[in-house]
């Protein structure tokens, strides 16, 4: 056990939990630093570090950094720490590994609100277009909750309402696509790929928003997930509000998916693996929230920067990249569970 | 005296109702076993008594107070819970669990205190955990497990405990390491100890007061040699029975009055 204080303030962590988070905050300020200096142009490590926060260093790095890279950079950060996030209070909430905002429908349902907001309004605003993301993410979580509800919340019922309302989602979302004119599907297929490219300080803005808000709310709530985790029964009888608890925290998660849908649009798999990495680094009983957030970005923070190395010709979009961790997790838990292994 | 009891409790799950209108006393300091056959309600009356239900009719007093108007937490540091069929986090250590009885104490941005400590090396003390407290809870034997539980409701350091068939899935020599453990909490440190068990012969040497559910009401209620009479478990359990004294305790041993095969069917 390890106490963190602030004078009368403080939180205790196990020492493996601290180190690994320390860890992954060390792997992740040098990957930003390799995806502000690398590239063509000759940036120095203190000035891409400089210009990333708009400190002048002059031609060409207050562009290429400040416009272009650091943005980027930090948009892979902070949609991966939500995604990360989001991920983590699912998969402890249902008690199941595979419960994923990417795979039980609800990043589909922000994607069908984003493109639904693009037609009805246009890509004009990417405020506009997140506010559609959270309520499509919100419409799809309460119809995947009505069809799997009997008398509480059965997490097998979940996923397979989740993965249907996800192809309906999709269904949606392509009949959406034939009816734009072509300059709405443009913009909406190009969102649609999941990429961080080209992201602007608008982008960062909306991401950092949307975390600044939740993740205190989430963090205020993390012992009643803990606690969650044993059940219901015990949770209350330790204290918890159970219904209230729970609540807050599911759409904290799916409003932090709903986010990160509409910063970036749909980027697999790392609500998925990001969690369950932090959970095996850290050996922790449960949930691990701030570990899970620190990978998610570093995990997408790396799988754009492998994206951006390839060749010009193959301008692959990170989502690739992603999956291409994803897949194998999901194999692996195939292969464990097969072998009747526990989560 | 009692800080915990019911008046006119009417308890279900939203159906029919399950409880019809119980008045229960739960006696300070004392070891008090609801017994009664399958399907009477025990269970359920236990669950409203943790304000895991809330009775359609009539109210369950928590120190004279309705128990659904003292905040949550407030009741998590009165009354403790083991629930029958408790989730141990994957890979959780013995005293990882056991801290987390401490929840109700805890609050957001304070740290783990020397009071916590102080609870959870006590209550893995009192259950004889320390030597294992590092072993994770999954790989331990039922009998661990279940003192393991009992452990982490004893750090939660709540006067009344309430436990849900502590013993069912043991084999007779866990069943009574855990029977003997709730005899010394109560005997040592004056907990107040509720309890839904099965063996009548369990309930006679361990409890004090037998509280007996028949079909959703309170068939009998006092102290357990009182209610433990060869009349009483016959008409609740529908079952002739003959009463003898344990040859250990003098405590009432029941047994079938008809030997097998004896009986005609019914």
């Amino acid at each position: 056990m390890r106490i963190l204080r602030l004078g009368p303030l403080g939180i205790s962590t196990h020492r493996r939990t601290f180190a690994v988070g320390l860890a992954l905050a060390a792997v992740l300020f040098g990957l930003l630093i390799v995806a502000l200096t690398a590239g063509k142009a000759d940036i120095s490590i203190l000035d891409g570090l400089k210009a990333s926060i708009g400190i002048s260093v002059g031609s060409p790095g207050d562009f290429i950094v400040g416009q272009v890279r650091a943005p980027r950079a930090f948009t892979a950060i902070l949609v991966g720490a939500m995604l990360g996030l989001s991920g983590a209070i699912l998969q402890s909430l249902t008690r199941n590994p595979l419960a994923s905002p990417d795979f039980i429908g609800i990043s589909m349902g922000a994607g069908t609100g984003a493109v639904l907001t693009i037609w009805l309004i246009g890509a004009s605003s990417l405020w506009v277009t997140a506010a559609g993301a959270v309520v499509g993410a919100l419409t799809i979580s309460a119809l995947i909750l009505a069809l799997s509800w009997r008398r509480g919340i059965v997490p097998l019922r979940l996923i397979l309402a989740g993965i249907a309302m996800g192809f309906v989602a999709n269904a949606t979302t392509q009949y959406l696509l034939t009816r734009m004119d072509v300059h709405d599907a443009g913009n909406a297929l190009g969102w649609l790929v999941g990429s961080v490219t080209g992201r602007t300080w608008t982008h960062v803005a909306v991401a950092g928003a949307v975390l600044a808000v939740l993740l205190p709310i989430v963090l205020w709530h993390a012992r009643a997930l803990r606690t969650l985790e044993m059940g219901d029964d015990t949770a209350k009888a330790l204290g918890i509000h159970v219904g209230r608890s729970r609540g807050i925290l599911a759409v904290c998660s799916v409003l932090l998916a709903a986010g990160a849908v509409a910063v970036t649009g749909p980027i697999g798999f790392i609500a998925l693996v990001a969690p369950a990495l932090a959970l095996r680094l850290t050996r922790n009983a449960g949930v691990t929230l701030i570990p899970s957030a620190l990978m998610g970005a570093v995990l997408l923070l790396a799988a754009d920067q492998v994206a951006q190395q390839m060749p010009d010709t193959l301008q692959l979009p990170v989502g690739i990249f992603t999956a291409a961790v994803g897949a194998p997790y999901l194999l692996w838990l195939v292969a464990r569970s097969s072998r009747g292994g526990q989560s | 005296m009692t800080r915990l009891e019911t008046q006119g409790a009417v308890i279900g799950y939203g159906g029919p109702p399950i409880v019809h209108g119980v008045d229960v006393e739960i006696p300070d300091g004392q070891i008090t076993a609801i017994i009664g056959p399958n399907g009477c309600g025990k269970s359920t009356l236990l669950r409203a008594l943790v304000r895991l239900l809330t009775p359609s009719d009539g109210t369950v007093l928590l120190d004279g107070e309705d128990i659904h108007r003292v905040p949550t937490r407030e009741v998590a540091r009165r009354v403790g819970l083991l629930p029958q069929s408790p989730l141990a986090p994957a890979g959780i250590t013995v005293k990882e669990l056991v801290a987390r009885g401490r929840t109700p104490h805890q609050k957001v941005l304070r740290p783990w205190s020397a009071a916590d400590e102080t609870a959870v090396m006590s209550a893995l003390h009192s259950t004889g955990l320390t030597s294992i407290q590092d072993a994770v809870v999954d790989e331990l034997s039922g009998g661990q497990r279940q003192r393991a539980w009992i452990a982490m409701a004893l750090a939660q350091d709540t006067p009344l405990m309430i436990l849900d068939e502590p013993t069912t899935y043991l084999d007779i020599a866990h069943q009574y390491e855990v029977m003997d453990l709730l005899h010394r909490l109560n005997d040592r440190q004056e907990r107040t100890i509720v309890m839904v068990v099965h063996d009548l012969h369990q309930a006679a040497r361990y409890a004090h007061h037998v509280i007996a559910m028949s079909e959703g009401r309170v068939a009998a209620s006092g102290p357990a040699a009182e209610v433990l009479t060869a009349e009483t478990v016959g008409d609740v359990f529908g079952l002739e029975v003959r009463v003898i004294p344990d040859p250990v305790t003098g405590t009432p041993v029941i047994v079938p009055a008809h030997a097998p095969g004896g009986r005609a069917d019914t």
